[in-house]
């Protein structure tokens, strides 16, 4: 349903699967490293190949700043230089100012954001419970959360879609939330089961030796302690729902409502501004994201595989 | 700022007082039977569990029914309101005559493997090179490792419309530039359907290369030196070190992360939907996408509802065989 959920939910299961995989560590450990360094003309080749792959890598980004930069009477050019000539910030002015480029920021905003706030407080206790309780059906609920990570986006959207319309959420924030949750809600409940699956039970136990009950336990004892993962399980709730585009397709029709990337969908019409247009919101909007896969990037991955170790 | 945004915010505000009340009253009449009637051990567990259970049930369980049943019904875009039960008329019709308009269930279904398989076998070759690559100390690593997982971060819609402005366009795309430069081109990559799959491909490996070189690396590392260096003095040779250690070692890593490439891949919408400029041609359709056209564009939505219960299905067989076959997620639920 939403790009970024679809691929931010499988490593949970990845992880869940891969319980040798332990996150990075600092430094690399390789088998051509001890007795056998590697010679000059081997240390060339892999120079070149990875710095190939990072040009390819890289590349799209770098074009989307050039064409942000161009002027707008040659933004389609066979000129492949990175900064163009007769540069101009022309575009970026167009977006802020002549663009509702603040709006579907908002709308974006307030939409991920509740829809991730709630998919944590549903998925908080019954992570916990998951984790620490053997109840019956426990098993069978464990399956369904994982077969629901399997579901196609494209089922999903019919049936919510039809029922956003018969509810007549069409076109509010309210059916977005409720249609991102489908995917949150079970995803955020798995993630934490396997965070609480890693905090040692004899913390509560202790807690309870000196006189808490368990409910108190869990709330002095384990939410502290589960901050940074809940904050995590939020992250990726958030991110999620932040740059999803079908959903959001099929439930906003008016461009009042429309989220960041049915507003930079609209500039990609057939006329040669837009596409400056385009490049210079969608370079605005990659920076925060980006600086925030280079902070965070470890800890979710690292945080991902936590979700499989064995409690 | 307009009145729909004012109103929506509004709606949120609600949404939540709303939820909160219903919990709030649930949780108390559920400790009432619980604990006061029924005194049951696994009361506590039952309270913990009971807003997600609220959740999932109206979030995820209900959908999926309401699919079921919409697609025993005629219900299109002139029967919304009015529709009626038509068996499984749907679902016999999903496997005779054409999907959309040319292509029938099983060519679309050849080509979504065809899409899988390309993807996932690509996608798992080149980021397992990488990661051996990666894999050694250099003063340049962080790097590169920085730079690589850009595709992975930066958001879908953003890369996939660049690419296919900036790469795939006919005229002016780096990629016909080249091949004109190298008298190899151009190709029809915009207004011809196979063309267009291609790019697809191509875009959707770009994508998906970064996740699989960093699940592999770090599943690289964590293979200790001492298997190596017991390689090295029984004289193993460099591919029999990568076929006996380095492969057997990421094997409870890769596996997960192959089936789950799968899954995505199979289950993706996103790349030929803004590959193609919402106009999917036929000859690039697999079969989300198909399910997507069926119930947006051509409105049939009993038609689509049936559609897509049968692509879960497929998977769902697929995920099932693939949890049974893995000992390691069984050993999840004990």
């Amino acid at each position: 349903m939403m790009d970024k959920a679809v691929d931010v939910q499988a490593p949970a299961q990845v992880a869940s699967d891969a319980i040798q995989y332990r996150p990075a560590v600092a430094v690399s450990r390789g088998w051509w490293r001890k007795g056998r360094e590697d010679g000059p003309l081997k240390r060339l080749v892999i120079h070149a190949i990875l710095i190939g792959s990072c040009v390819i890598a890289i590349y799209p980004l770098l074009q989307v700043v050039t064409i942000s930069l161009r002027p707008g009477d040659r933004l389609f050019s066979t000129d492949l230089g990175l900064i163009p000539e007769g540069a101009t910030l022309q575009s970026y002015s167009d977006v802020l100012f002549n663009s509702d480029f603040f709006i579907w920021i908002y709308n974006s905003l307030v939409i991920s954001t509740v829809a991730a706030i709630l998919g944590v407080c549903f998925a908080v206790p019954a992570g916990y419970a998951f984790s620490r309780f053997k109840f019956p059906g426990r098993r069978a609920g464990l399956l369904f959360l994982l077969s629901t990570q399997m579901i196609p986006a494209a089922m999903l959207l019919l049936p919510i879609y039809l029922l956003l319309f018969k509810l007549n959420l069409i076109d509010h924030y309210l059916g977005m939330i409720v249609a991102y949750l489908t995917t949150i809600c079970p995803f955020s409940i798995w993630i934490l089961k396997g965070y609480f699956d890693t905090i040692p039970p004899d913390l509560e136990e202790a807690a309870q030796v000196d006189g808490t009950s368990r409910l108190g336990a869990f709330w002095r004892i384990i939410i502290p302690l589960s901050t940074p993962p809940i904050a995590l399980t939020f992250l990726f709730g958030f991110t999620s729902a932040w740059s999803e585009y079908l959903l959001a397709r099929t439930v906003i029709q008016r461009a009042e409502l429309f989220t960041w990337p049915l507003g930079i969908y609209t500039f990609q019409g057939q006329f040669q501004t837009e596409w400056g247009d385009f490049a210079a919101a969608s370079f605005m909007i990659s920076i925060p994201v980006l600086l925030l896969f280079l902070f965070m990037g470890r800890y979710m991955i690292s945080g991902l595989t936590l979700g499989g170790v064995k409690g | 700022m307009g009145d729909a945004v004012a109103a929506s915010g509004v709606e949120v505000g609600i949404l939540v007082l709303i939820l909160t009340a219903a919990v709030t009253a649930i949780e108390f009449l559920a400790y009432l039977l619980l604990v006061r009637v029924l005194h049951s051990r696994h009361a506590l567990a039952f309270l913990l569990m009971l807003p997600g259970i609220i959740a999932v049930t109206f979030f995820v369980v209900f959908p999926i029914g309401w699919d079921l049943v919409i697609s025993t019904t005629n219900m299109n875009l002139y029967h919304i309101d009015d529709y009626t039960f038509v068996g499984a008329r749907n679902y016999a019709n999903v496997f005779q005559g054409a999907i959309l308009h040319k292509y029938g269930f099983w060519d679309i279904f050849l080509r979504t493997i065809e899409w899988t398989v390309i993807n996932v076998s690509i996608s798992v070759v080149l980021g397992l090179g990488l990661a051996l690559l990666l894999n050694r100390r250099m003063r340049m690593g962080p790097i590169y490792r920085g730079l690589l997982i850009i595709p992975w971060a930066l958001p879908q819609v953003i890369a996939v419309l660049a690419i296919r402005g900036a790469d795939f366009d006919e005229e002016f795309g780096l990629v016909n530039l080249l091949l004109k430069y190298a008298h190899l081109g151009p190709y029809p990559w915009r207004t011809d359907g196979s063309w267009l799959f291609a790019s697809a491909i191509i875009t959707n490996i770009w994508l998906g290369v970064p996740f699989m070189m960093f699940i592999l690396l770090g599943a690289l590392q964590s293979i200790s030196d001492e298997y190596y260096e017991a390689a090295d003095i029984d004289g193993a040779s460099w591919w029999q070190q990568f076929r006996r250690v380095t492969l057997p070692m990421i094997q409870p890593v890769m596996t997960p992360a192959i089936v789950l490439s799968v899954i995505w891949t199979f289950n993706n919408v996103n790349v030929i939907y803004l590959m193609s400029n919402s106009q999917i041609p036929e000859e690039a359709h697999i079969l989300v996408t198909a399910v997507y056209s069926a119930g947006f564009q051509f409105y049939r939505y009993g038609f689509g509802a049936a559609f897509a219960a049968i692509v879960f299905v497929i998977l769902f067989v697929f995920s099932a065989v693939y949890i049974r076959v893995n000992r390691a997620s069984q050993a999840l639920y004990e």
